[in-house]
């Protein structure tokens, strides 16, 4: 499928070192003016796939096309796309000014078009003070910016970015999310983003695409992605979730649910096939956990609190079912707890909403 | 007890600084006062004189083995430069294999000597390629100009000089990472665009050395055109050589190769000004107002 507005155009595309299968299988559409992110594990196969978007490598099987056009064979200096590298990859030998024009001077633009396209590049990253320093008396976050500056000038269909925020350090890295948010409201380029950290993915991404081992797992929305994890992996590489091994059993209704070792009964969602009798890993998220009942919290079990994690806004407690079974609820600051103590058991509350369950086999 | 960083520094380099002065910087400066002393009849007197820098200069000879010093000096080192870019580009770029890197080393193990004896086999009158022309009939005598002459002494230093040069352009070229020709491709480079916008210019300190190195071993080596030069072959060194084992004439050997290092400094001058001047080596960065 193409639709009309589709600018990357990836069909059963497949990639082998050798003989590691890299990736296998990838399809993926990208939309004009998305910021989709390529998120998974380290060796999952989302830098592999850049590198065949941006040209540095050539797909060993399957289609690849942008903007309509069949990519196969052709030079990544062919390609309307350019890249923001891990580590910049700033050309040290020239300074801030020239390195931004230098995919202009390749075009031979005239002079006065260069000057001006650069000036206004410099100014939306906020670096037209220091057009003429150096790489090297720039700081992590100039360079960054640079970076950005230097491809995006070029006005390129897609602009790929390969974890570029992993070389700086946090406090950075949250203003660098929202000038990157800013940038790509100011240019309308389409961003295709790479990282393995899924709060970069889910602060940026209009559409996530989570990958392991070379596969596709699941493309979504971060919000649909985060509340309805379609596999154990896609709940357990996003966000934090507790599991729980359960039994599939028939509820007296007919439905299908699952029982705990304790007893518990947990109804949810079942992304994946399940059948009567299949050992399963029922997921609930640490904040879809209550102490007290209501309408949508009507399932509960018995625990112990054992210990509070205090982060600051929230805490973390760990608890402990009767059974021995461990887990995480999160609390936000202020909210009325029972108090942390081994003997005394209380009453956890849940939706059925916020569960899933998962085949236990499968990971 | 902790020495400063600058004590320990002067420590750690104290046994190169004292062996360089001992057999590099004296010496040399003796080499320089001696070009300035006299000579006559074996006997050396202190002086202060330019009488040696003048016959040196007057002589017919020491102009034409100049001549074919820096001549077969240019020739090797552009040769093994133009070879050695390639290879060396193949082996840290593409390839990466150490083991080629260290194929490369082997050649080290055979003598200097040796090799140099191997080429006169070669190119002699009843060397190979004579006998192979002349079985097949391309030739009715050996051609003695293969032997004895400036191009068998190039050959032969090319030989002899290239796996230095590769090593040398290689280490240049190790300094440069893969990301940076990725992005000047990215933004729209071929590969050889990028070799040459990117690769060579964050490389030139490397590459200068490297064609330097080449041409001051080429330039300066007095053996193979001893052995290979026949009477048009002969180049400085051997003059320079032949004033201090032969005719004992110190100081005009020393004139002499005073001259020769102000001319290395000459062509060294020249080779960084054409290499600014075409972009190759980037301009010295000038501290511009923020």
């Amino acid at each position: 499928m193409t639709t009309a507005d589709s600018i990357i155009s990836i069909a059963n595309v497949g990639k082998k070192f050798g003989t590691y299968q890299a990736l296998h299988g990838i399809d993926l559409e990208v939309r004009k003016g998305e910021i989709v992110t390529l998120l998974g594990p380290s060796g999952c196969g989302k830098t592999t796939l850049m590198r065949l978007i941006a040209g540095f490598e050539d797909v060993t099987s399957g289609n690849l096309r942008i903007g309509g056009k069949d990519m196969v064979g052709v030079p990544p200096e062919k390609r309307p796309i350019n890249m923001v590298f891990q580590r910049y990859a700033l050309f040290p030998h020239l300074d801030v000014y020239e390195n931004v024009a230098y995919g202009l001077r390749v075009r031979r633009l005239p002079a006065a078009e260069i000057e001006s396209k650069v000036r206004r590049m410099l100014d939306i990253v906020q670096l037209s003070q220091l057009s003429q320093r150096y790489i090297n008396e720039l700081s992590g976050g100039q360079c960054q910016r640079v970076a950005l500056a230097r491809a995006l000038v070029n006005e390129p269909q897609v602009l790929l970015m390969d974890e570029p925020l992993a070389a700086l350090d946090l406090k950075i890295r949250q203003t660098m999310l929202e000038e990157m948010k800013r940038i790509h409201a100011a240019t309308g380029t389409t961003f295709i983003y790479v990282t393995h950290d899924q709060d970069e993915a889910m602060i940026l991404s209009d559409r996530i695409v989570l990958l392991n081992k070379g596969e596709v797992v699941q493309i979504d929305e971060p919000h649909q992605m985060y509340a309805e994890p379609k596999s154990l992996f896609a709940a357990k590489f996003l966000g934090e979730t507790n599991l729980f091994p359960v039994r599939m059993v028939a509820m007296a209704d007919g439905s299908s649910g699952s029982v705990h070792a304790t007893g518990a009964v947990f109804t949810g969602k079942q992304p994946q096939p399940l059948k009567e009798g299949d050992s399963a890993l029922a997921s609930i998220r640490p904040e879809a956990l209550y102490f007290a009942a209501s309408e949508r919290h009507r399932q509960s079990f018995k625990a112990r609190i054992t210990d509070e994690l205090f982060i600051g806004s929230r805490s973390f407690l760990t608890a402990q079912l009767t059974n021995g079974d461990r887990f995480r609820i999160q609390i936000q600051r202020g909210t009325a707890c029972p108090p942390v103590s081994p003997e005394a058991q209380v009453d956890v509350f849940w939706s059925p909403e916020d569960v899933s369950i998962y085949p236990a086999a499968l990971t | 007890m902790k020495l400063s960083a600058r004590w320990s520094g002067w420590t750690l380099a104290s046994p190169t600084i004292l062996f360089m002065l001992a057999f590099f910087v004296f010496p040399s400066l003796f080499l320089l006062v001696y070009s300035f002393w006299k000579a006559s009849s074996f006997q050396i007197t202190p002086a202060f004189q330019f009488d040696n820098y003048v016959r040196a200069l007057t002589d017919e000879l020491f102009w034409r083995v100049t001549f074919n010093a820096v001549i077969i000096g240019l020739m090797s080192a552009v040769v093994c430069m133009a070879m050695a870019l390639p290879v060396g580009y193949y082996l840290v770029f593409v390839s990466r294999s150490r083991l080629l890197e260290q194929i490369i080393l082997v050649t080290w193990f055979s003598s200097y000597l040796v090799r140099i004896f191997a080429w006169r086999t070669l190119l002699g009158n009843d060397g190979v390629i004579n006998t192979v022309l002349q079985s097949l009939g391309l030739i009715d005598a050996p051609i003695e100009a293969l032997l004895y002459s400036r191009f068998a002494v190039g050959v032969t230093l090319i030989h002899l000089y290239l796996p230095y040069c590769i090593i040398l352009v290689m280490t240049a070229f190790h300094e440069i990472r893969q990301d940076l020709i990725d992005a000047s491709r990215d933004l729209g480079r071929s590969q050889v665009g990028a070799f040459f916008s990117v690769v060579v210019p964050n490389a030139s300190a490397g590459l200068v050395g490297a064609f330097m190195l080449t041409l001051i071993m080429t330039m300066g080596d007095f053996v193979t055109p001893q052995m290979l030069g026949g009477t048009t072959g002969q180049t400085t060194g051997l003059l320079i050589a032949d004033q201090f084992r032969r005719t004992g004439n110190w100081p005009l050997g020393s004139a002499q190769a005073v001259i020769m290092f102000l001319l290395v400094v000459l062509i060294f001058v020249a080779v960084i000004v054409a290499g600014r001047t075409l972009g190759f080596i980037p301009k010295r960065r000038k501290q511009r107002a923020v």
